[in-house]
């Protein structure tokens, strides 16, 4: 067998089709060029199995769950105030404030006109620019501190609900925060922080409501 | 490659997130997300080499299998209908951008893909120089016709059978072993080209550090 025959059985021996009794395995033992021709393949197929597995960032994740969540894929859950089986008691009139105020911060968010203020990581040569939302989260913090003020004039389980909802909105501030920092420059992640955010005056903004309605 | 998929302790199956996720259970959603995202995101990156749109790409294949999820009758992998919605976006993607001709049935003669690369017998066939590192192999891969590029992630870097394969990228079996085939000999060539440019460039710096001494 010749060389350019052989050309024809390199993918049959590659994918271990070859019969080890056939003319083209007996010309592979015996051309050194053809062996050679063969070794780099595999060497190239060795390789291919090493390549890794890639992680995308998981603000392709937070932005799909916002997608699904906006085309209605999501089997609605019974919201807080229904899980808990609110009343319509007539609410106190502190409450109400304190729930149109957070309603209006949710609504700002939803509208904001995105103007972060930009400064450095870290003073001096090299320093990488950051991102943060200040006015947001002095507004929120506070929404937070009014709310931590209220727990123990409400259910432990609405309690333990809110507490764990926010441990999931705050972790994931974090992460979209990093994001942000570690690319300045993104305006996807940035836009996923404001999510993040806005995400976290719902949360307010529906204990204050469940307040509002009286327990 | 069909590989029974072992959830850790605490986390649900496969089987079971698909028909959680027919009902609409979030948490089943994600699951699946998590599940297989590394390895469509893997394949799409490698696909387009822009990590921007791979991210928008990975979103966009995942919303059309959640959107059709509730069609899945488990009569083929779950995976493997994944990654076929995957390439088919990649793909679409691909022609919008009027780089290629993806078509693999029925290539163009023109088509470089069609003709594919052939070992010049005889000819100066030098080897691969050393072994095969990783950015290596990347940067040729990512040098490599689509047709062929898809074909050989999805079989030597994802581990899918030429079965598997076909009814990814929607070809024949004999057309997914013929392509790889060209994709594993045209990377030869281009690592071939690069450890030639390698060599070249060594001897021209060692030249220079000589004629500087003296």
């Amino acid at each position: 067998m010749r060389c350019s025959e052989f050309e024809l059985y390199t993918a049959q021996y590659l994918e271990n089709e070859l019969p080890p009794a056939s003319p083209a395995a007996a010309h592979l033992k015996s051309c050194p060029q053809c062996a050679a021709h063969v070794a780099d393949l595999e060497q190239i197929i060795n390789a291919a199995a090493t390549l890794p597995v890639l992680e995308p960032p998981e603000r392709v994740w937070s932005s799909l769950r916002v997608r699904l969540e906006q085309e209605g894929m999501f089997r609605r859950r019974p919201g807080l105030l229904e899980r808990l089986g609110f009343g319509t008691v007539p609410a106190q009139p502190g409450t109400v404030l304190a729930t149109a105020a957070i309603c209006a911060l949710a609504a700002a968010l939803l509208f904001l006109p995105q103007q972060p203020e930009r400064g450095s990581a870290a003073a001096g040569r090299g320093a990488r620019p950051t991102w943060s939302f200040p006015g947001i989260q002095q507004e929120l913090a506070s929404a937070e501190a009014e709310q931590d003020g209220n727990f123990n004039l409400r259910d432990p389980e609405v309690v333990a609900s809110y507490r764990q909802n926010l441990a999931l909105v705050d972790n994931l501030i974090g992460v979209c925060q990093k994001s942000v920092n570690d690319n300045p420059d993104d305006e996807m992640a940035r836009d996923y922080l404001l999510t993040a955010y806005q995400q976290k005056a719902d949360l307010l903004s529906a204990l204050s409501e469940r307040d509002a309605l009286g327990d | 490659m069909t590989r029974p998929r072992r959830a850790p302790e605490g986390e649900i199956p496969e089987a079971e997130a698909i028909r959680r996720a027919q009902g609409g259970d979030p948490d089943a959603f994600e699951r699946l997300y998590r599940l297989h995202s590394r390895r469509v995101y893997s394949v799409v990156l490698r696909m387009v080499g822009n990590p921007a749109e791979a991210e928008d790409l990975t979103q966009e294949a995942f919303l059309q299998l959640f959107r059709k999820i509730h069609t899945f009758r488990g009569d083929a992998a779950f995976s493997t209908w994944l990654h076929r919605l995957a390439v088919n976006v990649v793909l679409m993607k691909l022609r919008k951008k009027s780089l290629v001709e993806t078509s693999l049935d029925e290539p163009a003669d023109t088509d470089d893909e069609s003709s594919g690369p052939k070992r010049d017998v005889g000819a100066d066939d030098p080897l691969i120089e050393g072994s095969v590192d990783r950015v290596r192999l990347e940067r040729a891969v990512a040098e490599l016709p689509p047709g062929y590029r898809m074909v050989f992630l999805l079989h030597d870097v994802q581990g899918y059978e030429h079965n598997e394969i076909a009814s990814i990228m929607d070809c024949s079996i004999g057309n997914s072993k013929s392509q790889l085939h060209k994709a594993r000999t045209r990377l030869r060539e281009i690592l071939q080209d690069s450890a030639r440019d390698q060599a070249r460039q060594e001897r021209l710096e060692a030249r220079e550090k000589t004629a500087s001494r003296e």
